[in-house]
């Protein structure tokens, strides 16, 4: 949980990692001295893959995922124009790095939106220092934006489409995403239309802590194989997967499950269906206790192991009964 | 029952520093190879999506991007080279990593048949130096410290010779890298090497747009060949 001192300010270290000025890609800007580990893991993962064309009307995009334990990465992505050798497409990432424990009250990673940096900077750069409660604030409203678009959102995807998505998230396996043209992916400014963010957004409302710190994922991507990420939405003039992935095509409504077979257990279907259901009725308390409960009983389990098991497995016996004594 | 050859399968892999035209240089060698008159049935088994983008940029007069770390692009083509069956696999990878000479310097190394080791004939000294090393650490890698002698080939390639003029390659890499160091002193270690001069664009890619020609590679091919032939 979020910390009571509301007052008391949350401090984000930041870097910048782009090419130029004398060198390749590199960290040319940083508010702190990191761990080797880190930083590569940043290398890696910071940019988008492969090569974004002159044909392609690309912005921003927004690429998250975790650095290291309880340390979550928010990579900005743009375009950062030639080198000094005149060599085209540049990119540029700003990164944040949180505390894990912030994405409890964070789904939009927008809510930061005015402290990306979209140009070169060198040397030291300050860390970031923002209050809790406004934190707190501009997720809250930038959440209660996307609920008053829930049904649109998730209507882009068929229940069976929505039930691998979710399964495969569960099971760290890759999802590519086809977006259909009502979706913008090659930026990450709001407009009328629903933008890969905002799906992103939505999906990781319906997933619990501990999933929403492993998730890695980026708005936009170009190449399916190259990207090692949970979830991407790719180009028009991307290359789709061929190792092993799923692929959700939000035109045909299609599920390709490239090297890849497996089953929807009844778990993530009867998941799936609750959910949707409870957001079809706007019973969003109830769908915050599902998500919180799945939450509470993985903490559990990885405090307790089996003794949490049979807690949890205690815990729902005794509901029932309570349940039915009463009804 | 007619008598099948088996194609000749072969890694090159390319060298050089950051922004010697790496890209650039395997690009427009696949370019040079599919207008070749010897060279025919020429397919694209890998990397056909990479080429084109490259090409894009590059009739565009911007050039190819720079290669991100982490990022191994492979190229795979299979031809006919005067009749015989050739199958090449070629890497491009970010400058940085090569100079890092870290896993991918090494495994880039272990994977290839023969090398084409790209050098900028660049007066800028920071430049000059980090390319000598840079050949003497990986003439010391490939020789397993001097022990041992290195069998694979390996062409010595000026790049962007439209702005260099380089006439005798060979006496100008001595003329070049000797300031730095002598590398005839670890060259007895390798047992077939050349010396080329190039140029991927046959002159500046800017210019030649504005006068509305094309690019048109000058010996790109030399060092390929001459690395099929020896490997």
């Amino acid at each position: 949980m979020i910390p009571i001192d509301l007052s008391a300010d949350i401090i984000i270290n930041q870097l910048i990692y782009t090419s130029g000025r004398g060198a390749d890609y590199r960290f040319i800007a940083k508010s702190a001295s990191l761990k080797q580990s880190i930083l590569k893991r940043i290398e890696k993962l910071a940019l988008v893959k492969y090569y974004i064309t002159p044909d392609i009307a690309f912005k921003s995009a927004l690429r998250c995922f975790p650095a290291s334990k309880g340390l979550y990465a928010i990579s900005y992505v743009t375009i950062a124009g030639k080198d000094e050798y005149n060599r085209p497409e540049r990119l540029r990432a700003h990164i944040l790095l949180l505390d894990s424990k912030l994405l409890e009250v964070i789904t939009d990673f927008r809510i930061f939106k005015e402290f990306f940096i979209d140009e070169d900077k060198f040397g030291e750069l300050n860390k970031l220092k923002i209050k809790k409660i406004e934190i707190l604030e501009k997720s809250t409203l930038a959440t209660s934006k996307l609920l008053e678009r829930i049904d649109k959102i998730l209507e882009l995807f068929t229940n069976e489409q929505l039930e691998n998505l979710l399964y495969a998230i569960y099971n760290a396996i890759k999802v590519i995403i086809i977006p259909s043209n009502k979706i913008v992916i090659d930026s990450i400014i709001e407009t009328e239309k629903i933008s890969s963010i905002d799906i992103i957004s939505t999906i990781s409302m319906l997933l619990p802590l501990t999933v929403r710190e492993k998730l890695s994922f980026s708005s936009f991507i170009l190449h399916g194989d190259m990207e090692n990420i949970n979830l991407g939405f790719i180009h028009e003039r991307g290359v789709l997967p061929h190792k092993k992935s799923i692929i959700l095509d939000l035109n045909s409504g299609e599920i390709d499950k490239i090297g890849i077979n497996y089953r929807i257990d009844s778990f993530t279907s009867e998941l799936t269906s609750i959910l949707l259901d409870l957001i079809k009725k706007n019973r969003f308390n109830e769908f915050k206790s599902i998500i919180s409960l799945i939450e509470s009983s993985y903490s559990l389990m990885e405090t307790h192991g089996k003794k949490g098991a049979r807690l949890l497995q205690k815990i729902i016996d005794w509901t029932y009964e309570l349940v039915r004594s009463v009804v | 029952m007619p008598i099948k050859f088996l194609p000749k399968k072969r890694q090159i892999s390319i060298f050089g520093i950051r922004a010697v035209g790496k890209t650039t240089y395997l690009v427009m060698l696949i370019n040079k190879l599919s207008k070749m008159l010897n060279v025919s049935n020429m397919h694209i088994l890998s990397g056909l999506d990479y080429y084109m983008r490259m090409m894009n940029w590059i009739l565009r007069g911007d050039g190819a991007p720079p290669t991100k770390t982490e990022e191994r692009l492979l190229i795979h083509v299979r031809m006919k080279v005067d009749g015989q069956k050739v199958e090449v696999r070629t890497y491009d990878l970010a400058g940085i990593e090569i100079e890092r000479m870290g896993d991918t310097f090494r495994a880039l190394i272990d994977v290839g048949d023969g090398y084409i080791f790209l050098i900028e004939p660049s007066p800028d000294p920071d430049k000059r130096v980090i390319q000598v090393w840079l050949i003497y650490r990986f003439i010391e890698y490939l020789s397993d410290s001097f022990r041992k002698s290195i069998r694979k080939p390996i062409a010595f390639v000026f790049t962007k010779n439209d702005l260099y003029g380089i006439k005798d390659p060979e006496k100008y890499f001595w003329k070049y890298t000797a300031p730095v160091f002598n590398l005839a002193q670890i060259f007895k270690q390798i047992r077939k090497y050349n010396f080329f001069a190039t140029s991927a664009f046959g002159g500046d890619l800017e210019s030649l747009r504005a006068q509305g020609k094309d690019p048109e590679p000058v010996n790109i091919e030399k060092p390929f060949f001459w690395i099929i032939e020896t490997s």
